[in-house]
């Protein structure tokens, strides 16, 4: 074999070590970096109310309340009190409890999500957007 | 004089005496509310959540005579008894004009019962044993039903996810001593084993009461007067 052919050779391989490097390196960079939170997502603020009504607890009003790109209804209010899911209505995952007030079927009083003054939405999977107004309320249905 | 005549004339003897009653008793008993009595309104419906039902009605979680008599009130006999001991009829939970029919019904526990509707609108039939929710579903005008079964005594509330003022109760039994009160407030019960018992005495709004039965008269009366502590209706 020639010289040349050697060295032709050993620049091949070494450029072929090289991509093979940085490709698995890279990926591999980004991907912690995507774990440690380099990234971070977006945050902006929302106007969250919580009304505890006849629970006679005092009312959480933050219009300012800063959340992540991506929470739902649910997850904003759990960021500032606990909150117990079961099922009230439709599915295990419905609210049942926030700050320690639970529903109370007996007395006709449950916890209503309202969005922009819209109820048509879930408040388990809508995602927020920036300066939406999100209510939670404790309500008692007198009829 | 036969030996048979000579039986019958001593025991009638005993039991002119007064000895015990050996027998299957009956308590019969009235359940009041203690004066003054509240005055109940009517209440308008949410327009929103009308339908077709009426635009005003009574409340229902308390019901009264024009004596104080309580209905709805749920009598039972404190007490393991042998289930064998007697049953209920077939039980229906219609839903009439917006409200539930009857608004306290027995059943007994582990025994099918239906769910059915009368009214030309939908209904969501929830029930809740505490806060927690046991099922739901959705009923379609007039006719159909849905059979259920209450395997664990106990009372469960039942509601329309459609209607916020459409409640009832089922009162699951766990043996034949069970009544729930009419409109006077009164109510039997019958076949009860002789000896002492307690009579326990739920209703809704107006909480619970126990009373202490000798159990010695083959027909035993009671009367019982909830204090006037709570009295708005539901």
């Amino acid at each position: 074999m020639s010289k040349k052919k050697i060295c032709f050779l050993k620049k091949t391989a070494a450029l072929f070590l090289v991509s093979v490097l940085v490709g698995t390196f890279g990926g591999l960079y980004e991907k912690h970096s995507h774990a440690m939170g380099r990234r971070p997502k977006e945050i902006f603020p929302i106007h969250l109310t919580v009304d505890f009504g006849p629970a006679g607890k005092p009312r959480f009003d933050d219009p300012n309340f800063l959340v992540e790109k991506g929470t739902t209804p649910k997850e904003a209010v759990s960021q500032v009190f606990p909150v117990l899911s079961g099922k009230s209505c439709c599915s295990l995952r419905d609210l049942l409890e926030i700050g320690g007030v639970r529903i109370d079927p007996l007395k006709n009083r449950w916890w209503t999500c309202t969005l922009n003054g819209s109820r048509k939405f879930s408040p388990k999977t809508k995602k927020l957007k920036r300066g939406d107004r999100l209510e939670w309320a404790y309500i008692q249905n007198t009829q | 004089m036969g030996l048979y005549s000579k039986h019958a004339i001593i025991l009638f003897l005993f039991l002119a005496a007064g000895i015990p009653w050996a027998g299957a008793n009956e308590i019969r008993g009235q359940i009041f509310l203690e004066p003054p009595l509240p005055v109940i309104e009517k209440i308008k419906m949410d327009q929103k959540r009308q339908d077709k039902c009426d635009p005003e009605r009574y409340p229902v979680g308390l019901v009264l005579s024009a004596a104080g008599g309580v209905r709805n009130a749920v009598v039972s006999l404190e007490g393991d008894w042998p289930a064998s001991q007697g049953d209920f009829a077939p039980a229906v939970l219609d839903q009439k004009n917006c409200t539930f029919e009857p608004h306290v019904l027995l059943v007994k526990a582990g025994a099918p019962f239906k769910i059915t509707t009368s009214d030309p609108m939908d209904h969501e039939v929830r029930s809740f044993e505490n806060t927690t929710m046991l099922f739901n579903f959705g009923m379609g005008p007039h006719g159909d039903f849905v059979e259920k079964t209450f395997e664990k005594p106990g009372t469960y509330l039942m509601r329309c996810g459609l209607h916020p003022w459409m409640h009832a109760f089922v009162v699951a039994a766990k043996n034949p001593f069970y009544a729930v009160s009419d409109p006077d407030g009164k109510f039997v019960l019958r076949n009860v084993p002789p000896g002492k018992h307690v009579l326990k005495i739920w209703h809704e709004t107006l909480g619970e009461a126990g009373i202490k039965l000798e159990g010695d008269k083959p027909v035993e009366e009671v009367r019982y007067v909830f204090p006037n502590g709570k009295s708005a209706g539901a």
